[in-house]
Parts: C-alpha cells; sequence; structure tokens
C-alpha cells in the first residue's frame, strides 16, 4: 500500500518527467520512455478494460501516448495530478473508442472479460487495497447498492445509460437515477476540494 | 448553448461525461461544447479529479513491446522552434486548457529553452479552485489593503486570477473588486532584462487580446484599469502577460513571447 508521501513522490516524478519530455531536446525521448514504463501497464489495463480487447486497447494506449508527448507541454495547464491527466486521457480515447458509429462487437473475442464483470474480487475489493483511492472507496462505499453498481459498472467497463440498463435489467429511466443520486452523493462526500489523495 | 444556464444540468452532464455513461451522440455533443468552454473544461477536471482515483482499483496489464515500438516511431525529439512574429496569429491555445498545441505553446516552450535554469517549487495542489481559494484567503485576510467605508468593503471579492508560468507555477496573483477600477497584484516572478517590461492581456471569449498596461516586476502593485473591473474585467475569460520591448508591445495584441497566464474567476 502506498503512503502519502509515496504517491506525491510518485507525482513530482511523472510531473519531471513530462516536463523533461516537454523539452524535446536530446534527453526527452528517453524521459518520455522513463514515464512510458512507469505508467504503461496501468493505462493499457484501464483501455483493456473499457474496449475489451487486447488489439483496440493496444491501439488506444498507443495513441494516448502519442498525444501525451505531443502534449508534454500543455500538461501544466491542465493543472491535474500528472496520473489523473494521463488516465482521463487514456479514459476518454477508450470512452470514444467504444461509442463510436459502426464499430465491431467486442464480445467476439471477448474470452477474457464479460459483459458483466463478477464480482469477486471485484474493482471495488481492490480499491479497499489501495491507500491512494481511500477517499474514493469510503464515499463509494456510503452509495446504496444500486448506485454502486450502477456507478463502478459505468466507470470501470465503460456501460453507457442503456448498456447499464441492459445489463442490470431496468428501465432507462431508473438507471440514469441511480446514476444521478450516485454522483451526486460522491460530489457531497468528495467536495469540491482536492484534498483527498491523488 | 441553454443548458449553461441550468448549473445542475452541466454539473450533471459533466459528471457523466467523465464516468462514461453519456451515449455516443450526447457524448460527442458535449465533447464539441467542451472545447469552447473553459468554466466547463474546469467542472469537467474537477470530476475528472474526484473518480479518476477509483482506476487505482483496475488491474495493471503490461502491454505487448510492439505498442512502445510504435510509439518510439512517432515521437520526435529535437523539433526546430522558430520565434515569429505570427505566434500570435494561432489563438486556439488562448481559448482554454485543452490540448491544442499552438503557436504560444511553442513560444513558451522556446522562453523555457532560453532561460537560465532554475529550481521550480511545484504546487502541491494544482486545481485552480484551490489556488483561488488560497489567493482569496491570502488577499482578504493578509495582504488586502483596508479601504472599509461606510460599513462596506468596495474590495469585497469579485474576479481573481492566478497566472502560472510553463511550469505551472504561480508568478501573478491578480485581485479587482468588482466596483473599483484599481487591479491589484502581487507579482512572484523573475526580474525582467533591463531593455524588456510585461504586458498584461485581457483575452475575451473569441480569444481576442487587450492591453491592460505595463506590470511592475516587484511584489506588490496596482494598476488603474479603463474602467471597473464589472465592465471591464468581466469580459476576459483569461489573464496574460507577455514580455515585450520597453514601454509595451507596438501593436495591439502581444509580439513577445507569452509568459504567464490563467483563468479569470468571478467570485460572488
Amino acid at each position: 500500500m502506498a503512503t502519502e508521501a509515496q504517491i506525491e513522490a510518485r507525482n513530482d516524478e511523472l510531473r519531471a518527467l513530462l516536463t523533461a519530455a516537454a523539452k524535446r531536446d536530446a534527453t526527452a525521448q528517453a524521459a518520455f520512455a522513463q514515464l512510458y514504463s512507469k505508467t504503461s501497464s496501468k493505462l493499457f489495463g484501464v483501455a483493456l478494460r473499457i474496449v475489451r480487447r487486447e488489439d483496440w486497447a493496444e491501439e488506444v494506449v498507443q495513441e494516448c501516448y502519442v498525444n501525451i508527448w505531443n502534449h508534454a507541454v500543455d500538461y501544466n495547464l491542465a493543472l491535474s495530478a500528472p496520473l489523473t491527466w494521463m488516465t482521463s486521457i487514456v479514459r476518454n480515447r477508450s470512452l470514444d473508442w467504444l461509442r463510436r458509429p459502426n464499430k465491431e462487437d467486442a464480445t467476439d473475442n471477448d474470452d477474457v472479460f464479460n459483459a458483466v464483470p463478477s464480482e469477486e474480487p471485484g474493482p471495488l475489493a481492490l480499491l479497499e487495497q489501495s491507500k491512494e483511492a481511500s477517499a474514493i472507496h469510503k464515499c463509494m462505499g456510503a452509495l446504496d447498492e444500486k448506485q454502486k453498481k450502477a456507478v463502478s459498472l459505468a466507470f470501470f467497463e465503460g456501460m453507457s445509460h442503456s448498456e447499464l440498463a441492459d445489463a442490470l435489467g431496468e428501465p432507462l429511466g431508473t438507471v440514469k437515477t441511480w446514476v444521478r443520486r450516485g454522483l451526486l452523493k460522491l460530489k457531497d462526500c468528495l467536495g469540491t476540494g482536492y484534498a483527498f489523495s491523488r | 448553448m441553454r443548458f449553461r444556464d441550468k448549473p445542475e444540468m452541466t454539473e450533471r452532464l459533466a459528471a457523466e461525461y467523465v464516468l462514461g455513461t453519456l451515449g455516443g451522440g450526447a457524448r460527442r455533443r458535449f465533447a464539441a461544447w467542451l472545447k469552447n468552454d473553459a468554466a466547463l473544461r474546469l467542472t469537467v477536471a474537477e470530476w475528472e479529479a474526484r473518480l479518476s482515483p477509483m482506476a487505482a482499483a483496475v488491474r495493471e496489464v503490461t502491454p505487448p513491446a510492439r505498442v512502445w515500438d510504435k510509439i518510439a516511431t512517432e515521437i520526435r525529439p529535437a523539433v526546430k522552434i522558430e520565434h515569429k512574429p505570427s505566434l500570435w496569429e494561432s489563438l486556439a491555445f488562448w481559448r482554454g486548457l485543452g490540448l491544442t498545441a499552438s503557436g504560444c505553446a511553442a513560444a513558451l516552450l522556446a522562453f523555457v529553452a532560453v532561460r537560465p535554469p532554475q529550481v521550480v517549487e511545484v504546487p502541491k495542489i494544482q486545481i485552480v479552485e484551490r489556488q483561488v481559494e488560497k489567493v482569496v484567503e491570502r488577499v482578504v485576510e493578509k495582504e488586502m489593503p483596508v479601504r472599509v467605508a461606510d460599513g462596506k468593503n468596495p474590495w469585497q471579492p469579485s474576479y481573481v486570477a492566478t497566472l502560472n508560468d510553463a511550469k505551472g507555477k504561480t508568478m501573478l496573483m491578480i485581485y479587482v473588486g468588482r466596483n473599483s477600477d484599481e487591479l491589484w497584484m502581487k507579482y512572484e516572478g523573475d526580474s525582467m532584462p533591463k531593455d524588456a517590461s510585461l504586458e498584461l492581456w485581457g483575452i475575451d471569449a473569441q480569444g481576442k487580446p487587450k492591453s491592460l498596461g505595463m506590470i511592475k516586476t516587484m511584489g506588490r502593485s496596482t494598476m488603474k484599469l479603463p474602467a471597473i473591473a464589472d465592465k471591464e474585467i468581466a469580459q476576459y475569460k483569461t489573464l496574460a502577460v507577455s514580455m515585450e520591448p520597453m514601454g509595451g508591445s507596438p501593436m495591439d495584441k502581444p509580439t513577445g513571447p507569452v509568459m504567464y497566464k490563467g483563468p479569470c474567476h468571478t467570485l460572488w
């Protein structure tokens, strides 16, 4: 379990690598390679979980790192912790990929991930083990079961409202309400500040 | 954008965009709004900061080596940067914090390259809101000139901006009461070469710059605005500082590199 000091040290390190990559000098590429080696397993995991096909996840992650390289100089304008910034880029690209018109069906190659994942040991159990995510874990714990399930399926599996309705076997309106109330509770619990660990 | 008039709707859409529940059409429409709305991007960034720690729970999977091989062929070191007067023409940069590479970003980079190395303290909390809170706290509680008249404080917080350098360090804090034409600032950046000066610009929603005057590069100072803040500052989304020849830009736009910039917040 990472302590807060370790998390902060890692963020400082990633920030320094992004800054070094932004310089585009002789050492920039080496710094970027280091950034990749420190973050790619996490980001590939995030992408794979959402797009659910290895070849797609590879493509997403590759595009995202090229993007991160190209925009490393803008990183400071993003005003986020480096891993938050990078994770958001990958999640957004993965979701765009999943939501693109005329996409093939992922389920053909879907032998590892099921549309609705088993609960054990689900991502929420893993959250408990992560100090970094302790605030969000605590707040997720405050949601009622239906809200928690809807929010976590959406976050981890990239399900849209209508996919959630199908997966949970509930009307669209009901599922939308669970998501909306779940998010409102999370906001109340996490607050507008960012004192929680990043 | 009708929904912007409804804060609850904005908040909800931003949260659902980040969570990922917006369907294809809604997601694309929201992404299009996002491009032109800095305030909306801030709301989205807040939600990203709230939710993204959940990604810590995702099982890590090492990507195959071919992924890096492909990336390595696409990233290029040693991009030659030329400083051209037309840099300013590329205004996309001003419109936001988004992922838009531009001439201005290149200008920042060019500047960083010629700047002597220095130790940079990266602020631990880099979220705008928190910075603003801090500034307000410092300004209002500790450093604000006390001007109480008739039991009312004309310096009631109104417009606040923190301008950061390319590394994200706050170099200039700006504060002005909504009914005041006196802009208060605190400069924490480096001193300038003798033949250079720093000019403050307001950038409106269309990305059009307007000079607000030259800033003093030492500690606290004030600057007289052409009109009261509600008429002048209210129209600017972003404040920025460029390095200019002594006395300011010879044109009605910046000609030198952009040193510091930041969003202008309305607080009341």
